[in-house]
């Protein structure tokens, strides 16, 4: 208990609640210069409930107080709400390990790289020597992949962001004894993290996916999003608009697919606002 | 065009060899079904999928509901998306084989044992191997959960059409 208020004296901007039923989730609070952000660390919650308070808006981050990672967990995501902007266009691996992981860094520009990529992730990935490690991580790459080299720049374009075809997106691996992180980023912030949050929940809520986009003739099938959430323990996923967007995805190692599948998922999504618009809000409240 | 697609005639039937990862750049429509009375799918290859995959596959065997089709050897990646994905396992489908996980908690290994009809299930239900061992002889235990792994099982999803 020491150590986790000590933890948390580290960050006083950043708003901890620990809510075990959600009937007992309070308002939240505006952000302000005292409080940047809020996170709400919950058991005991449906995975539904958890998607609905999140499709919801009415707060971000969501970090079960039961899995294995629990503290590394809540100490990346302090580190993270209290850098924002860092995460997501310097070098990632801090936030999420406190001593050097084994890592490979692999950057690209289009999505015709994507075998010479496969081609270094796959060795680097049996050195985890976890087959559900090796299997979800194969199947988080492939979307993430897609998401940067595809939809992106789809994404990119009808927002009227510029792409420019130099600029360059890039993939991160890294784990210790405890997880393996998959981390994605694209040069042009074009993703709403809220709407993938609800888009999510729309899916997750049903009992079967049906394929909504079945239709469209490009990109995905409108269900990447939920195979990122449900193939990872922590789904994170942070974007300013212009500059970048860096998805994450966490696998925790040493778990069998059974406990895997009961873990209670993290979650954590922040649009970077334009610079002032975070006060601005606040002066007209 | 990637080459994820290995047809071949056998008698009735065309056996269709899947291989490798199922993502964007599968061109399924290149390889017709039409005409075939019986098509069983070989996923003993497959090593990934992603959600373009998932839609292709459903595009490609959608139009054929009246042609018998056998999914054998299914990785767990491919029985998540029958389970989770309406059409990837169609009402003229019937999984023969699929692989579960079993876990060591001594040793930390995992095994994926082949669950096949006739055997390990049926139509009287799931029929357990008797023992799993690991590396050290160790009982390993089954590692999902049952109501959901098995559920295209359970809900009547998995037809034999003789």
């Amino acid at each position: 208990m020491n150590r986790f208020k000590s933890l948390l004296n580290q960050f006083k901007n950043i708003q901890v609640i620990d809510c075990q039923s959600i009937d007992l989730l309070p308002q939240p609070l505006f952000p302000s210069s005292e409080i940047q952000s809020t996170i709400i660390r919950f058991s005991h919650w449906t995975q539904n409930q958890m998607l609905e308070v999140a499709a919801s808006g009415r707060f971000q981050v969501f970090l079960n107080t039961n899995g294995q990672l629990a503290d590394s967990e809540l100490f990346s995501s302090l580190h993270i709400q209290s850098n924002p902007k860092e995460f997501l266009l310097s070098d990632p691996i801090p936030f999420w390990f406190q001593n050097d992981p084994t890592k490979l860094v692999l950057s690209f520009r289009k999505k015709s790289e994507k075998f010479e990529l496969m081609r270094h992730f796959e060795p680097f990935l049996e050195q985890t020597e976890s087959r559900l490690v090796q299997e979800n991580a194969r199947l988080l790459f492939q979307e993430l992949f897609m998401n940067a080299a595809i939809d992106a720049p789809r994404e990119a374009k009808k927002h009227g962001i510029a792409v420019d075809g130099q600029k360059e997106s890039q993939m991160i691996f890294a784990y210790d004894h405890e997880k393996f992180v998959l981390s994605c980023f694209d040069p042009y912030g074009a993703l709403d993290p809220q709407a993938v949050v609800v888009r999510i929940h729309q899916i997750l809520s049903k009992e079967n996916i049906n394929i909504l986009n079945f239709d469209r003739k490009k990109g995905g099938a409108g269900i990447g999003s939920s195979l990122l959430f449900r193939y990872s323990s922590t789904l994170s996923l942070v974007v300013e608009e212009g500059k970048g967007t860096r998805v994450s995805c966490t696998i925790p190692l040493k778990i069998g697919q059974k406990k895997f599948d009961l873990l209670e998922k993290n979650l954590q999504f922040i649009k970077i606002p334009p610079q002032g618009e975070l006060y601005e809000k606040q002066r007209n409240a | 065009m990637k080459n994820n697609v290995m047809l071949k005639n056998e008698g009735d039937k065309v056996v269709v060899k899947l291989l490798g990862v199922l993502d964007e750049e599968v061109t399924f429509a290149a390889y017709s079904l039409n005409g075939a009375p019986n098509i069983v799918f070989d996923f003993s290859d497959v090593k990934g999928i992603n959600s373009c995959g998932i839609r292709e596959w459903i595009r490609w065997i959608g139009p054929h509901s009246k042609v018998a089709m056998v999914y054998k050897n299914c990785p767990k990646i491919i029985v998540d998306q029958i389970n989770m994905v309406d059409g990837f396992l169609p009402s003229n489908g019937f999984v023969e084989s699929f692989y579960v996980p079993y876990y060591s908690n001594e040793t930390d290994e995992e095994k994926h044992i082949l669950f096949s009809y006739g055997q390990e299930f049926s139509e009287n239900g799931i029929h357990y191997p008797t023992q799993v061992l690991d590396s050290k002889n160790n009982p390993m235990d089954i590692d999902v959960i049952e109501s959901k792994y098995f559920r295209f099982l359970q809900k009547g999803l998995n037809k034999k059409v003789s």
